[in-house]
């Protein structure tokens, strides 16, 4: 079975214990306006334009059939609309200025790679987590991965938004040793407006996965001027403190690399401040362990 | 301190030893060339190398040498600092004075010094006179040099185009860590007793030569450890603290038992060490919390705070000594358990809360080891501190033992010694490092038909045709091949010439007797004195060359995408007018460093390759030349003197970082870079492969990521890695990439959800970055 994917980032060690290996799985049905990694939104692979690493060589305009790519006077543009991913420019470019985002790939090619950190995962506790994007929008490639893992011995985590099925949900959970599950607003209407879909199914989703007794970490955004207030951080530790199997709380705070990684694929910012610094988010952290005595940390 | 094994508990020194480190910094001045970082007393105006080989002109070489060593030793005044607990301190710098790299080392410039600057002249004019005495073999060694290898009419440049480019041979040579086990065990005087023994029924004349010479060196030795009792009676004469001056008296005390005898206390044991080191000028102390334990078992059980402070006192005067290298942790060989005791954390903990450049430290990790001792080592490199290097006991005994012939016991003895280079200590002589060879040159000549691209009109190499000429693959395989062995059987002939120079010139005489079988053989340590007479090659340019290689057969041969002209003009350009070319170079064919078979295979065939080849040859010590990779700075030096590669690398820029990926060149994250470097043949490098693991400070904030680190560390370790050195970048490093971002290639950064190179992101990303970590 085939599913179309990112990135795999091996050495991760922020998401689920010890020492993993990420798998990022392409397509989302969110569209947070602050989101890190939106080239994992689209579920169809796309491309990348890095400008300062192209050298105008112009070999991207040899093979364009809609004329997206133009070099004049030694200047590369690019007109995203006309893109229609052949992905012919990508084999092209010398420099790796324009880039495949997204790549189909068996289960078996990816659990390979997997595995081949396994004897850190052994040591460590670490294993294999899947991201995305929303790994669940390809609920059946995610459900054969983490099968594919467990069938390995390998410890999974899944990071999800939770906008899903719960048919899904009760699919994936046997192979889920652990759930990251993204908290992103207090109230229907504000959940609406940041991330443009109900947040019932999510919310509904996770007292699925407490009557199924799933471990939960619960993985919150905070973005300045957006959700950075004490509505949230209540909202936050209540949904806590309301789901036994929720044991810890990650606060994700805001940086801007999103916004770059968007203009090179050709998406306009939705949203834009400065990166949160570190002791902004360690105040954020004390703001929300006053409501809860759940462990919070930084991530 | 009550836990030496935590990590939240921080030595504190007594009140003393806190005042003697902080003295001790105060006069701590660069009187050395090497690294700066040795403290002596103010030079003198003294000449006893002079006095003694003029005086005793008639004498042979090794009877004058042994007796300048004494003498200089002997008119140096004995000094003991106020409150300090062992006795002595380094000569002051001379105009000449015995090293072990080439025998006498004269020092022209310490002539401008006040205390010289009367005698400039004359000291001068002696100096250059005294030049053949001083170097018994230097001359005729330098004119076989010449004759036999570079600078032929035709090619009266080729020496400079060689040297520092291709390879560096014979130049500086010479850590190598005697015997404690004897020093401790038999004291000077018993080492005495036994080379007396054999003189007396000694009939070859050379060998009774080296037994005099040992003789008057151990009988010197015991006078001088014997006379420094007189700075210790001088303090405690002067102080009128009871105390002080009690231990002042215990100190004269312990020089004159120790001066023949063997030391019987931990505070005995650690005063002959260090005199020991002083002698030799020995920046190497080996396995110290091994040889050292049984002193220290006893007395910590009688004394722990006394214990505390010896063992303080030593790691100072290592520092003040600039010692360069201890190891802790390991296997036991007689037990084959592990060895790491309080004292292998004490020391730690010593270091950890100096928190100074040295000594270093080095730890040997096995699947016995207590991990408390790795963590111990994470909290150290989360602290910010580059020690300790990682050794791994499962990947290097068995090398030693299958590839070099060495016992199964003194193979499970290695130590760390030199930057991060490994023997058997108190057994051998690898001559760290015989020389250093760049691989990326070897296949520069191979392109360019055995010619240096910086100046087409000598040929170095052989001349097997340029790029243009290889129709296939394995026919420029087979062409680096054949250059390879070329080159390197010149190598090693050159290797020996340089052993030649230090075994005539008696290089490394103090610590002769106090090296296993030259006693018995009646053969200094550098004549094939030593059980083990191994060779250390220095290997640079690996990854680069294997890149090359890879690069080279993907894009040129198998995919056609650029042709043979075409790369050959792009290289002899340095890729001006070829960006396109040079682009795929560097992106299209995949890069050693990222667990990616075809890469990672042909760095393990260059490396096999070249250390299969060097393994041929015997050093004139009598082992066979083993392969190492631990070059620090090296990779920047050939570099710089390396024409552009077909990896994509222009002209100038760095090689390969020790046995890692070259700068850049690894994208798939830190643990793919380990498994790639597990790869290769790493059983070959026994003269000690170093991989340097960056990681930033952030990674390490807290418990639960110090513990992956931990465990990334330790799977490195089992799975074949060799040896690893770690450092933390902090926010500083971050502003400094910013400015620098070719020091900072390896620099990775973890944010959200993803880590990528710091330097390749743009500017103001960097400074997101940055304002992250600003207060």
């Amino acid at each position: 079975m085939k599913g179309c994917i990112f990135n795999i980032q091996r050495f991760s060690i922020h998401d689920g214990p010890g020492i993993r290996t990420n798998v990022f799985l392409k397509g989302c049905p969110l569209n947070c306006i602050w989101c890190h990694n939106p080239e994992g939104l689209s579920p169809a692979p796309q491309i990348k334009y890095s400008p300062e690493k192209c050298i105008g060589c112009g070999e991207c305009t040899k093979v364009c059939e809609p004329k997206g790519h133009k070099v004049e006077n030694g200047m590369h543009t690019l007109e995203f609309s006309r893109c229609i991913a052949c992905m012919k420019c990508t084999e092209n470019c010398p420099s790796g200025a324009v880039e495949r985002d997204g790549e189909e790939k068996s289960v078996e090619d990816i659990i390979a790679t997997v595995l081949r950190d396994s004897s850190f995962y052994e040591k460590s506790g670490g294993g294999m987590t899947l991201s995305g994007g929303e790994p669940l929008y390809q609920p059946e490639f995610a459900l054969e991965l983490l099968k594919a893992a467990k069938a390995k011995g390998i410890h999974t985590a899944l990071e999800s938004c939770g906008m899903t099925s719960a048919e899904n949900i009760k699919k994936v959970a046997p192979y889920v040793d652990l759930f990251l599950y993204d908290y992103k607003a207090t109230g229907e209407e504000e959940h609406k407006r940041l991330t443009g879909a109900s947040q019932r199914q999510i919310l509904e989703n996770l007292c699925l996965l407490e009557e199924l007794n799933a471990i939960v970490i619960l993985r919150c955004p905070i973005i300045p001027d957006v959700n950075d207030n004490d509505t949230h951080y209540r909202g936050i530790a209540e949904l806590a403190n309301k789901h036994k199997n929720i044991n810890e709380i990650n606060i994700m705070p805001y940086h801007s690399l999103g916004n770059s990684k968007r203009r090179k694929l050709g998406l306009d910012p939705l949203y834009e401040a400065e990166t949160m610094k570190v002791s902004r988010a360690k105040e954020i952290k004390e703001a929300i362990g006053k409501y809860t005595g759940k462990e919070v940390k930084v991530i | 301190m009550r836990d030496y094994r935590s990590t939240e508990e921080k030595y504190i020194y007594s009140p003393i030893m806190e005042e003697v480190y902080a003295e001790m910094q105060k006069r701590k001045k660069c009187n050395r060339t090497r690294e700066g970082i040795e403290t002596g007393p103010e030079p003198d105006g003294k000449t006893p190398f002079f006095d003694i080989f003029i005086k005793h002109r008639e004498k042979p070489y090794p009877i004058k040498l042994a007796m300048a060593i004494v003498e200089s030793w002997m008119v140096t005044e004995p000094v003991m600092h106020e409150k300090e607990l062992l006795v002595g301190f380094p000569r002051p710098l001379r105009p000449a004075h015995e090293h072990f790299h080439i025998g006498v080392c004269r020092e022209r410039h310490i002539l401008d010094h006040p205390a010289y600057i009367d005698r400039k002249e004359e000291l001068g004019a002696l100096m250059t006179s005294m030049r053949p005495e001083f170097h018994p073999d230097e001359g005729q060694a330098a004119d076989r040099l010449e004759k036999e290898f570079f600078c032929t009419e035709e090619f009266p440049e080729a020496n400079r185009l060689l040297w520092g480019a291709l390879w560096h041979t014979g130049g500086y040579q010479g850590h190598t860590v005697p015997n404690y086990d004897i020093l401790l065990g038999k004291g000077v005087g018993g080492v005495l007793k036994e080379v007396r023994e054999r003189l007396a029924h000694e009939t070859v004349e050379k060998k009774k030569l080296m037994y005099q010479a040992c003789e008057i060196i151990l009988q010197g030795f015991g006078d001088w450890i014997n006379y420094q009792a007189t700075a210790a009676v001088k303090r405690a004469e002067a102080e009128s603290d009871p105390l002080l001056k009690e231990r002042y008296l215990k100190a004269a005390q312990n020089c004159r038992d120790i001066a023949f005898d063997a030391p019987k206390t931990y505070y005995q044991a650690a005063q002959l060490t260090f005199f020991y080191n002083l002698w030799d000028a020995n920046d190497c102390t080996g396995r110290t919390d091994q040889y050292l334990y049984p002193f220290f078992e006893k007395s910590l059980k009688e004394d722990k705070e006394f214990t505390e402070d010896v063992t303080a006192s030593l790691i100072m005067k290592f520092y003040e000594h600039g010692v360069h290298n201890i190891t802790v942790g390991g296997i036991i060989p007689e037990t084959g358990e592990d060895g790491a005791n309080d004292l292998t954390f004490l020391m730690l903990q010593i270091l950890r809360r100096n928190h100074a450049t040295h000594p270093r430290v080095s730890i040997r990790v096995n699947e016995k080891s207590d991990p408390r001792m790795l963590a111990l080592a994470v909290q150290m490199w989360s602290e910010g501190m580059s020690d300790p290097t990682v050794a791994s006991d499962s990947t290097i005994i068995p090398a030693f033992i299958n590839n070099y012939g060495v016992d199964p016991t003194d193979a499970a003895n290695y130590t760390l010694l030199g930057c991060q280079e490994l023997e058997i200590p108190g057994k051998s002589n690898f001559g760290c490092e015989d020389g250093v060879f760049n691989l990326a040159k070897v296949l520069e000549y191979t392109l360019n038909n055995g010619k240096d691209r910086y100046d087409n009109k000598a040929t170095l190499g052989l001349a097997l045709g340029k790029i243009t000429d290889y129709e296939t693959f394995e026919e420029l395989w087979s062409a680096f091949e054949k250059q390879l062995a070329f080159l390197t059987k010149r190598f090693c002939e050159l290797c020996d010439l340089g052993q030649q120079i230090r075994a005539t010139n008696y290089a490394k005489l103090v610590k002769t007797p106090f090296t296993e079988a030259c006693i018995e053989r009646g053969l200094n340590l550098d004549d094939g004195g030593a059980l083990y007479g191994y060779g250390c090659v220095e290997t640079a340019g690996s990854s680069v060359t294997a890149d090359s290689l890879t690069a080279i057969k993907t894009l040129v041969y198998d995919q056609k995408l650029i042709s043979r002209e075409t790369l050959e003009a792009a290289l002899a350009a340095n890729f001006e007018g070829y960006e396109k070319e040079r682009q795929m170079l560097l992106n299209r064919a995949p890069k050693f460093g990222n667990d990616n078979e075809e890469a990672d295979e042909m760095a393990w065939r260059v490396l096999k390759l070249f250390w299969t080849e060097i393994k041929k040859y015997k050093s004139i010590r009598g082992g066979e030349y083993s392969g190492a990779c631990s070059l620090l700075s090296g990779g920047l030096h050939y570099g710089e003197h390396t024409w552009a590669t077909a990896d994509g690398r222009r002209a100038g820029e760095p090689l390969g970082n020790s046995i890692g990926p070259r700068p850049g060149a690894d994208t798939n994250g830190l643990t793919a870079m380990l498994n790639s470097v597990s790869k290769l043949p790493l059983d070959l490098g026994v003269g000690g492969t170093t991989c340097n693991i960056v990681i930033p400070t952030a990674t390490t904030s807290t418990p639960e990521m110090r513990k992956n680190i931990e465990d990334v560390i330790y799977t490195f370790l089992k799975n074949g890695g060799q040896l690893g050195q770690i450092t933390t970048a902090n926010l500083d490093d971050l502003i400094d990439a910013k400015e620098h971002p070719e020091l900072h290639t390896d620099l990775i950064i973890r944010i959200g959800g993803f880590s990528i190179k710091f330097i390749e992101l743009a500017r103001d990303e960097q400074d997101e970055i940055i304002s992250r970590y600003s207060a």
